[in-house]
């Protein structure tokens, strides 16, 4: 196992800015990630989470600021090929496709890792159909990882909310990411479930060395998995530090609970 | 340059019905967010309708129209298109619940098929004969061309139209109407009878079909089944898209601009000689492609 | 699996059964049944782009056309063999999908669905009435192979072409690009996330819809041995889109059957009408066909959104190796632009 080294950026934000309308949604955002790092953004509703995920994985150009992915500088690269560069993310309303099976979504999420041609694979070519059976294999050790075998060939309409933010993480974990960029994983699941998800992203990076990055509104749960810990207010970066500096910041807490609150509990 | 004038003149008296037909599809899509391709039947099955006023209700004969009954029959003609119109929201579009854009754009253009259907049946696939409520035309002054007091007639309903539904988006009702589609939920909560506002749409656009679609027939002195569809339709989409879909003036301007490229292109093609089929297919082609490409919300529409 | 030698023995039946329909449909009907076969192909040509890619698309008439066309020229002006000018017709509905898919970058939902009206119209007014390419009014003929002469021969290449174009959709849709194609339809973004290249699928969808679209036309010009613009109106398209729809988009069994049905209708209703006179009007022949059509799919988007497929559900997935069940979490297949999404 690696450890953590947030010296060496997997993922470099660098003074990110990004407006929509009259709305500074992102203003100067600088983050960094190192390998094997877990990382945790919070914020209150609209403080530009999601807005600053959208930025990485290439979905919103922003108006100023770079981003690097292992020093490379992707600002201008289509959402595709950070994909096929190891950014896997997760989507704050559930990105799966609807009519699949679970099972295939998390072979249809391996799509770039497939090496031969879609002509052989409709002609049935045997090196094209062995490949087949890999993805079948590998989305099967997934499943497996994330305790969501008993869901293999259930179609994604019908599974509660809940699960299919699993099964999301599953599929993205499918497409075999160096960083993994969640979108509050835990909307709709219990505290039981959230301390076992603890855990799995544990697991993620010590048993598959990813970096994780985590928005999550549960504050007790990020501060509890992470390593380091950013707050956006208002686009804006309002604090960093490890979990301990975070939880004792009054402006944090502030921004939080409102005014009167001191520490967050 | 005579040559130039005519286009214009001709093609201000197509785009007039563009506009007409045009503004019964912007006034449904700013009600109800749906492109309502059945709005050509909605002024072809009233023409019907008041083509037998005319004839004595003879649906198959060859009897001719009663032209000083025209303006009885236009009356009748836009009473059927309202109650159609209503009738289209009721039976079809509500049912249908809340679908993406293009599923409800694939359920009118099945209302379409199904009324031009019954026409055929009903009226038999062949051209009949259709009065104009004034016949003849007058010299545009210092000029050879002659302007049919027919396009003075659209223009002037087009304009008595577009009066009416401008001060009808400024009174209580049709603010009203703009808020059930700006956000159903808010609108019913503050005690808009939202489904009543709908239906009211729909039938405002059936009324206004319904004119378009005697006009229409009256610009080609003949109604045949399917006639709006076939010949206004296409266009007016383009127009309404053209002058930015939600936009009342957008779809009058766009109707206009239509009218005018269209005739320009077969004036063009005819003097330079030019070996291109259909030249106004052609060019409405090209219209809608060159608006979506380089401007999506329309020259008068807001952007998304 | 012991429901094995059932099912493979109720789809051997089928199988017959199809294959004994141009032995035993009357001489004069013969060509419906070729039209039949026709039909579904195309209607498979549409599920792509509609029911796979969730693609609009209102003047698939352009594309049977142009396939048709292309075929006639090659076959008459040309005078290549029949299989190369299948050929042809294939890539020229490639070549002309990929010109519509090239715009659908730019523009999608309720606006790409007008240009496609548009594209339609232009195809019947400008693109079909270039006389050197089109002969005009006159139309075009288009020889059949001469392997294939007899109308009951002819019916047969139809059948089994179809039987190709299925298989080639099975293949697609259990491989790498029929389920990248489909990722897109639900979520562009999802889909991007994934690694998928968002802009080569969707025009890989409207290039494989076009080709398939493209070998349709060819079959459906030497059906008649004759093309004219005439064949290829808005009202066509808008008939390829109810059967897709009926029968329902996303599933292809059920789109094939909904091409069938929509490619016999208008002779089923004049014998039946001329044999039986149960109709409650007196007149009810093939003129009311579209009203049918209409009314059929009118039926299905308001109360079986799933079509002809949603219908036989337990049927097809037991005849796919699976339960004598409806999948009990399979929704109506959400033929993307037909779909339920806002």
């Amino acid at each position: 196992m690696l450890a953590p080294d947030p010296a060496k950026p997997v993922l470099d934000i660098d003074s990110v800015s990004i407006r929509f309308g009259g709305v500074q949604a992102l203003a100067e955002v600088s983050l960094k990630i190192g390998e094997g790092e877990i990382v945790g953004i919070l914020g209150p509703n609209g403080a530009g989470k999601t807005t600053l995920f959208n930025c990485v994985s290439g979905f919103y150009a922003p108006n100023s600021g770079r981003v690097r992915l292992f020093g490379e500088d992707v600002t201008e690269m289509k959402p595709e090929d950070r994909a096929q560069r190891g950014l896997g993310r997760t989507f704050q309303l559930v990105g799966l496709v609807r009519s699949f099976t679970v099972l295939e979504n998390l072979v249809v999420a391996q799509h770039a890792s497939v090496r031969s041609s879609g002509l052989a694979a409709i002609v049935g070519a045997p090196g094209a159909r062995r490949e087949e059976r890999l993805l079948r294999e590998r989305a099967d050790d997934v499943l497996d990882f994330m305790g969501l075998t008993a869901f293999r060939d259930r179609r994604i309409g019908g599974l509660p909310y809940g699960t299919l933010k699993m099964v999301e993480v599953a599929a993205v974990l499918a497409t075999d990411p160096s960083i993994l960029m969640l979108d509050e994983p835990l909307a709709g699941a219990s505290g039981e479930e959230g301390n076992i998800f603890c855990d799995r992203v544990e697991q993620m990076r010590t048993e598959l060395g990813l970096s994780v990055i985590l928005i999550e509104h549960h504050v007790p749960l990020v501060l509890r998995s992470s390593d380091y810990v950013y707050v956006l207010n208002f686009g804006a970066l309002l604090a960093e530090g490890t979990p301990e500096q975070v939880r004792d910041n009054s402006e944090v807490a502030e921004a939080y609970m409102g005014e009167g609150a001191s520490t967050l509990a | 340059m005579e040559t130039w004038i005519e286009v214009v003149v001709f093609g201000l008296q197509r785009g007039a019905i563009f506009g007409l037909v045009g503004l019964g599809l912007a006034l449904v899509y700013k009600a109800t967010r749906i492109l309502n391709f059945a709005q050509g039947e909605l002024g072809t099955v009233p023409a019907f309708a008041a083509l037998m006023v005319m004839t004595g209700f003879e649906t198959v004969g060859d009897e001719v129209a009663d032209r000083g009954l025209l303006l009885p029959a236009t009356v009748v003609a836009v009473l059927v298109g309202a109650l159609l119109g209503v009738l289209l929201y009721v039976v079809v579009i509500r049912p249908l619940g809340k679908v993406s854009p293009v599923t409800s754009l694939v359920a009118t253009a099945g209302v379409a098929l199904l009324l031009t259907t019954i026409e055929i049946n009903v009226f038999e696939a062949r051209a009949r004969r259709f009065p104009r409520p004034v016949n003849g035309g007058f010299d545009l002054p210092g000029t050879d061309v002659i302007v049919d007091w027919h396009t003075v007639v659209i223009l002037a309903a087009l304009a008595g139209v577009a009066l009416a539904l401008a001060a009808f988006f400024r009174s209580a009702p049709g603010v009203a109407l703009l808020a059930t589609a700006e956000d159903p939920f808010a609108a019913e909560l503050q005690g808009v009878p939202v489904e009543r506002m709908r239906a009211l749409a729909w039938g405002a656009a059936g009324a206004l079909g319904a004119l378009a679609g005697v006009l229409g027939a009256g610009v080609f002195e003949s109604l045949t089944p399917g006639l709006v569809t076939s010949t206004f339709m296409i266009p007016a989409f383009t127009g309404v898209v053209l002058g930015g879909i939600t936009s009342m003036v957008g779809a009058v301007v766009g109707g206009f601009a239509l009218g005018i490229v269209s005739q320009a292109a077969i004036q063009i093609v005819t003097t330079y000689e030019l070996d291109v089929p259909g030249p106004p297919q052609l060019a409405v082609l090209v219209v809608l492609l060159a608006v979506l490409l380089m401007r999506p919300q329309g020259l008068l529409g807001r952007s998304a | 699996m012991s429901a094995r030698l059932p099912r493979l023995a109720v789809l051997g039946l089928l199988l017959l059964l199809v294959l004994a329909i141009p032995q035993v449909v009357p001489g004069v009907y013969i060509n419906v049944v070729a039209r039949a076969a026709v039909y579904g192909i195309v209607a498979l040509s549409m599920n792509v782009l509609v029911g796979y890619a969730g693609q609009a698309s209102l003047g698939h008439a352009a594309f049977l056309g142009v396939g048709a066309f292309a075929s006639g020229y090659a076959l008459t002006e040309m005078g290549m063999p029949f299989g190369a000018a299948l050929a042809v017709a294939a890539l020229v509905g490639m070549a002309a999908a990929l010109v519509l898919g090239g715009v659908a970058l730019r523009v999608t939902g309720l606006y790409l669905a007008l240009v496609t009206i548009a594209f339609g119209l232009f195809a019947q007014e400008t693109l079909f009435n270039i006389r050197s390419l089109t002969g005009g009014g006159a139309g075009q003929p288009a020889a059949r192979p001469s392997l294939f002469q007899g109308d009951v021969a002819y019916t047969y290449l139809c059948v089994g072409v179809l039987f190709l174009v299925i298989l080639f959709d099975w293949r697609l849709t259990a491989t790498r690009p029929g389920r990248a194609i489909q990722a897109l339809r639900d979520d562009e973004r999802v889909a991007a996330s994934w690694g998928i290249d968002v802009t080569a699928h969707k025009l890989l969808a409207f290039v494989i819809s076009g080709g398939i679209a493209g070998i349709g036309g060819g079959l459906f010009a030497s059906i008649e041995q004759i093309v004219s613009k005439e064949d290829f109106g808005l009202s066509l398209s808008i008939t390829f889109l109810l059967m897709t729809v009926v029968g329902g988009a996303g599933n292809r069994w059920g789109v094939v059957q909904g091409g069938i049905l929509f490619a016999v209708l208008p002779t089923l209703l004049d014998r039946t009408h001329a044999n039986f006179h149960v109709f409650p009007f007196t007149e009810l022949t093939a003129t009311w066909e579209p009203a049918i059509g209409a009314v059929l799919l009118l039926l299905t988007l308001t109360m079986f959104p799933g079509g002809i497929a949603q219908q036989q559900g337990a049927l097809l997935s037991w005849l796919g190796g699976g339960p004598f069940t409806r999948d009990p979490d399979a929704h109506a297949p959400q033929g993307g632009g037909m779909g339920a999404r806002p």
